[in-house]
């Protein structure tokens, strides 16, 4: 699993998405840390935190499609497989190299908190749930794109698929105030990834929203691993 | 060793491997041969574990592939059709990383590279990306990835296929060599390869199993006919009634005149009895000159031809 998931960091930085994933996060996340807390003069990480979580939604995507479509194209799923290693590592491994990029990223931008200290008068919790709710979210997009990824052959099919599941998920909360009825109101709701996170950005620690992500992360990957079983088994 | 019991695979209605058993004793180099569509790769997927059986099972050294899957993936190095190759590596790192997956320890690693490096003749572009390799280069790595962890057993899909013919005499003795200490079974359709380097092999045809057995038995048992050709000098009678007097002959035909002077005589005998012998004394008693004998073999073609052609026979019907 440990090899299985260097190896995949490795490749990021290798073939530059690993970087280029980094600075579109950073981009975004610094634009709007300059407009609204350095030249606004605010000391809330929110509005860093919040566009960031938007962002993610186009790059995620960029990350994770490769992870099983481009093995499953160049037929190199056939030594993960035939190697003695468990489905559950390979599809593991390859999450927590996704994660460990994000974690990169989010690790250098925490220039932006650090500014706010050394400058400012920040609300604390706000940035350790602010941080802590975006790995979570995070990782439920990794799952969800990781899912995705392991369905199809083609890495762009993969990209575009999850950007379009990711971003009706978020429009999900737009469109809640449209339903009346109140059962299927809660269904959506209960879809909306953004409901969850929004506690997380007020600074509010939320057991049920934890939850909620690390359900929504272990869903997916549990997916994942019976997508490849089923190959197997497959009928091609 | 393997053991390859009743696997049977089905994809939709079309059966791809129908009940196919054989066996791959230790220090064995095992060729499974058949047309294109076989069955050939579908059976070293099942055996590997890449792919699921719809029935039977393969055991190596005793691990069952379906019940103690990493237990038997941990004794098989497969090099499949294309070899499973990340381009972005190097040589050295591809093979690291196929060494942590199959469990070799960190501190045996650097012995253990340099070990294949140098068996497989890769030490030249092993800092190289393996994308930017020539695709008999790639293969080799490709192999190369096959032996790490040693494993006691090698299977290898086609695996000189593509390759010029000078890679191909190299790899057919890498293959060669690692067969006094592995067991292989390696797949082809090029007869002449499996003649070459196979001490055993398995015929396979429309995903059944048409024949298993050493090479020496496959070619000797399955025409039970030795043809020998003679060529001797003319004397005024022809000599057809002598040699059919020889002792163990069944037929002769005459073949006519290719050399002005000499008739050329087919000779056919049960592949038990050497009539060579007694065919020079006979030609010498007669005052004639033997100037050709040539006993011609049956080769892996002709069984190959006549085995897969019976089977077809029989499905027709």
């Amino acid at each position: 699993m440990k090899a299985i998931m260097l190896r995949e960091v490795q490749s990021y930085y290798n073939t530059m998405i690993g970087y280029i994933f980094t600075a579109i996060c950073l981009l975004v996340g610094g634009v709007l840390f300059t407009s609204s807390n350095i030249q606004g003069g605010s000391a809330s990480i929110s509005g860093v935190i919040a566009s960031m979580s938007y962002v993610l939604i186009l790059i995620i995507p960029l990350l994770t499609m490769r992870l099983f479509a481009e093995e499953k194209k160049n037929k190199s799923d056939q030594l993960l497989l035939t190697a003695p290693v468990s489905i559950t590592q390979i599809v593991i491994g390859k999450f927590l190299a996704a994660v460990t990029v994000l974690l990169v990223t989010l690790v250098i931008s925490l220039v932006f908190p650090i500014i706010l200290v050394v400058f400012g008068d920040p609300y604390p919790p706000e940035i350790f749930l602010g941080y802590f709710g975006i790995i979570l979210l995070g990782c439920s997009f990794i799952s969800i794109g990781l899912f995705i990824s392991s369905l199809t052959e083609n890495q762009l099919t993969a990209a575009v698929a999850t950007m379009g599941i990711l971003l009706f998920l978020w429009m999900l909360e737009g469109i809640l105030p449209q339903i009346s009825n109140p059962t299927l109101n809660t269904i959506v709701g209960a879809l909306s990834l953004y409901r969850q996170f929004e506690t997380f950005q007020l600074g509010v620690l939320s057991l049920s929203a934890v939850v909620y992500f690390v359900s929504i992360t272990f869903l997916f990957l549990f997916f994942t691993v019976k997508v490849i079983e089923r190959r197997r088994w497959g009928k091609e | 060793m393997i053991e390859v019991m009743g696997i049977t695979k089905k994809y939709g209605a079309k059966v791809a491997v129908e009940d196919v058993s054989f066996t791959a004793e230790n220090g064995q180099i095992l060729g499974l041969l058949g047309r294109n569509g076989a069955g050939k790769s579908t059976t070293m997927n099942i055996v590997t574990g890449y792919i699921s059986s719809d029935a039977g099972t393969a055991r190596i050294d005793g691990h069952d592939i379906l019940e103690e899957p990493l237990e038997a993936k941990k004794r098989i190095g497969y090099l499949p059709e294309h070899p499973p190759l990340y381009y972005e590596m190097t040589v050295r790192e591809y093979l690291s990383f196929v060494c942590q997956l199959k469990g070799v320890k960190k501190e045996d690693m650097t012995a253990h590279l340099d070990e294949i490096l140098g068996r497989i003749h890769i030490d030249d572009v092993k800092e190289r990306l393996i994308g930017n390799l020539s695709k008999g280069y790639r293969q080799r790595v490709g192999l190369a990835g096959a032996l790490c962890g040693s494993p006691d057993t090698i299977i290898m899909d086609e695996p000189t296929v593509g390759l010029d013919p000078m890679q191909i005499i190299e790899i057919r003795n890498i293959i060669k060599e690692l067969g006094k200490q592995h067991t292989i079974i390696l797949s082809s359709h090029i007869l002449k390869e499996i003649a070459d380097i196979c001490t055993h092999v398995v015929i396979l045809n429309g995903g059944r199993k048409v024949a298993d057995d050493s090479m020496q038995n496959l070619l000797q048992t399955s025409e039970g006919k030795r043809v020998t050709v003679v060529r001797v000098s003319d004397k005024q009678s022809s000599f057809l009634p002598q040699l059919q007097s020889v002792q163990g002959v069944e037929s002769v035909k005459e073949l006519g005149a290719r050399e002005s002077g000499f008739t050329d005589f087919e000779v056919t005998s049960p592949v038990q009895a050497d009539v060579r012998k007694a065919l020079f004394c006979k030609v010498a008693e007669e005052g004639r000159a033997l100037v050709m004998l040539k006993s011609t073999e049956l080769t892996l073609e002709d069984v190959f031809a006549r085995l897969t052609m019976e089977d077809d026979r029989e499905r027709a019907v």
